[in-house]
């Protein structure tokens, strides 16, 4: 056959093609099982000329447009897989826990902030280890202009208010756990960062903790108390999440640094969410509860609200995250 | 009338050229589209094809489209929101509770869109993308799409991952402060790009932080114009097309470089048409014995002509019917072009391909009207190829 008479004779195949894509892709009307069929067939086909076009020698042009129909179509033909609601409890109530509780850089990057916001608390709360390290790290401006806000707060702020700054805690602080995550992947300034604001964090705690300091301290920790553990723990998690991603392509386990990157940050997708979600949380308690001055609610609710969350944190890592026994599990997916 | 020796041609400023025919692996085609930014994919038909892999630039288009079309988009909502606030919901809860109720109510509302851009800013991406089949409204303008690096479409947790990690790709962050003179407590950055660029430039899909982290790439979908063959409206090009040796067989990429040459010749002036032609013309005619005074172009017309019009390729009618004809052969028995080393020996099963290589190397050029390399043998011609390059 010549090759001009080959071209003739496909290329109303490849335009049916071009206009099945169209109908295909298109959102609003469904593809009837026909069309699709037709669809399958023709791209079948598109595929098959594009195989032996150099054996048809097909001019370059032609193998071009080739190239881009059966790609167009393709893409038509695999659709993107969207997340599955029926694995979520799944991934939320099994798998999540069970990745934190096991995770080697969770435990790092925890007993990390840990360890150094209490080190920071510590030597910012004690006089005499180390004279005037509150004021060396966060400056005195900072720490005058915070006993500042703290002496004038308390009192019930209203509806409006604390849903304006919820909003605002969720936003600001959901970005900040994300930021965490992501720059993570460049392990050393995320490091850095984290170290930074653990110290931070630390200093201002123990300072703030004073009981030289009067009304500004009862206030401080009125404030504080009550969303601490989930905005903390959320800080971790996402930390940790971040790391994990950041060691994968520098100790690869045998895999190409590309592969173990892509592998371990579906991995680790599912943390940073619960992150994400821990953020909320803590927002909402942020906004809403602690705020609330000591005159109107006693310090040993936000306590409780404290203890509570903590626990809730404790079950879902621990109760929910320890390893089962593999064998059930085995049995199961059998 | 053929040279005796034709490693050393000569084109017409008496320049020695050497021409070499020798095979190549289809694997290598590669090699050969270096410049190209494509990306190869092989799906499960057993067939592979290039995609066009978009670049930097393209896709900053986009990203601004996105978003212009998500944080405008939201941001219009939310006045049209707080008009209907302002105009309707206020003065009725003034009427209803007095002040305080305004008050909450606008907290609420104050509260509820600074969630609303939380969500937009960071998740718009990933519900686009994951519910519209790897495309955003800036890349569905663009035509654009994401896909997996193995060519699949993408999944949830990869539209995720590529979003949330944009924030590494929009770095570092310039200060608005620096540009313009602003209230330095006015603490807004602009988004450089810096991360993002570079780490593109590094790869070869051109893929940023998040393409590299959630395994996608960005490729181009455009619909391309069904190209034609070119007609000839000169009767001297099929005339001339009759004198080229029916047994000549070109190699494929001889093939290809003509046709490309045909493609672009109609945008050249004459002059410049006819010293590209030159090159590949002056060697060719010299070896098919046509009067080396015959306009160059014209000849390379003659040889499109003729291999596209009216020689015979080695596909006969009904070899493979089609989606319309019913019977249809299933794809796993469609050879792989591209993958199918040795694919040329079909038409010979006793010979080992470099067997043939030394053949074609020293006969194809000499001697195209050997009887060895018959026309039905054309895959085995196609997987050769003419290369002429000037000596020094």
């Amino acid at each position: 056959m010549k090759v001009a008479e080959l071209i003739e004779k496909r290329s109303p195949l490849w335009v049916e093609l071009e206009t099945l894509c169209d109908v295909v892709g298109s959102r609003k009307k469904g593809a009837d099982l026909e069309t699709v069929t037709r669809f399958a067939s023709l791209y079948r086909a598109a595929c098959a000329d594009l195989a032996l076009a150099e054996s048809y020698q097909l001019p370059p042009s032609t193998v071009d447009y080739l190239h881009r129909l059966v790609a167009r179509a393709h893409n038509q033909l695999y659709r993107s897989r969207r997340f599955q609601w029926s694995d979520w409890y799944r991934t939320i109530f099994e798998i999540t826990p069970g990745l934190i509780f096991k995770d080697p850089c969770i435990h790092l990057v925890t007993v990390m902030f840990w360890g150094l916001f209490l080190i920071s608390a510590t030597l910012a709360g004690e006089h005499s280890v180390w004279p005037g390290f509150a004021e060396t790290v966060v400056g005195e401006d900072e720490l005058e202009s915070m006993c500042d806000m703290y002496k004038g707060f308390g009192g019930d702020r209203g509806l409006g208010v604390n849903s304006l700054m919820t909003g605002i805690y969720v936003n600001h602080n959901a970005t900040i756990g994300l930021s965490c995550f992501v720059t993570m992947l460049f392990v050393l300034p995320g490091l850095i960062t984290l170290s930074y604001n653990a110290v931070y964090l630390g200093t201002v705690f123990g300072y703030m903790f004073r009981p030289d300091l009067g009304d500004a301290s009862v206030n401080f920790q009125n404030f504080v108390t009550a969303h601490g553990p989930f905005e903390l723990t959320a800080i971790v998690l996402s930390a940790g999440a971040g790391m994990k991603i950041g060691l994968s392509w520098l100790m690869t386990g045998g895999l190409s640094r590309k592969d173990s990157l892509v592998k371990t940050a579906r991995e680790t997708l599912p943390i940073a969410m619960c992150a994400v979600v821990l953020f909320c949380l803590a927002a909402m308690i942020e906004g809403f509860v602690s705020p609330i001055g000591g005159d109107v609610l006693p310090w040993w609710v936000k306590g409780a609200v404290a203890v509570v969350s903590s626990c809730l944190l404790m079950i879902y890592f621990v109760v929910l995250g320890y390893p089962r026994h593999e064998s059930e599990d085995d049995l199961n997916e059998i | 009338m053929y040279m005796a020796d034709d490693s050393k041609l000569s084109n017409q400023k008496g320049v020695p050229v050497k021409a070499t025919a020798h095979w190549r692996s289809p694997m290598s085609r590669r090699e050969t589209h270096v410049l190209d930014t494509t990306m190869k994919v092989r799906t499960p038909e057993n067939i592979s094809f290039d995609y066009q892999i978009t670049g930097p630039f393209q896709r900053a288009v986009a990203y601004g489209l996105d978003l212009l079309i998500s944080l405008g988009g939201y941001f219009g909502l939310v006045f049209i929101i707080y008009l209907l606030f302002v105009f309707v919901v206020l003065p009725l809860a003034s009427m209803l509770g007095g002040n305080a109720w305004v008050e909450a109510l606008m907290g609420v509302l104050a509260g509820l869109i600074s969630i609303g851009y939380f969500l937009v800013y960071w998740f718009y991406g990933t519900c686009m993308e994951t519910y519209f089949n790897g495309q955003t409204f800036g890349k569905r303008i663009t035509n654009m799409r994401v896909i997996s690096t193995d060519g699949h479409a993408i999944d949830g947790v990869q539209a995720t991952l590529r979003n949330f990690f944009r924030l590494l790709d929009i770095m570092p962050m310039v200060p608005l402060t620096a540009l313009i003179q602003l209230d330095q407590s006015f603490s807004v950055g602009l988004p450089s790009c810096l991360v993002g660029l570079v780490i593109m430039t590094l790869g070869k899909n051109f893929q940023r932080v998040g393409d590299l982290v959630a395994g996608t790439v960005v490729v181009i979908e455009e619909r391309k114009r069904r190209p034609n063959l070119e007609t000839f409206l000169d009767d001297r090009v099929p005339q001339l097309a009759e004198l080229i040796p029916t047994g000549f067989v070109a190699p494929a990429s001889m093939v290809r470089v003509i046709a490309d040459y045909i493609d672009r010749r109609k945008y050249l002036p004459f002059q410049r048409a006819s010293e590209i032609a030159g090159h590949l013309a002056v060697p060719l005619m010299e070896k098919l014995g046509i009067r080396p005074d015959t306009d160059y172009d014209l000849f390379l017309c003659a040889f499109y002509y003729r291999t596209f019009m009216t020689a015979e390729n080695n596909v006969r009618e009904g070899e493979i019917s089609w989606p319309g004809g019913g019977r249809f052969q299933p794809a796993s028995v469609i050879p792989v072009v591209q993958t199918a080393v040795g694919g040329g020996d079909r038409g010979n099963p006793g010979r080992s391909s470099e067997s043939r290589e030394s053949r074609l190397a020293g006969e194809t050029l000499e001697s195209p009207v050997d009887p060895n390399l018959n026309v039905s043998d054309a895959s085995a011609a196609n997987q050769s190829s003419l290369k002429i390059r000037e000596d020094e």
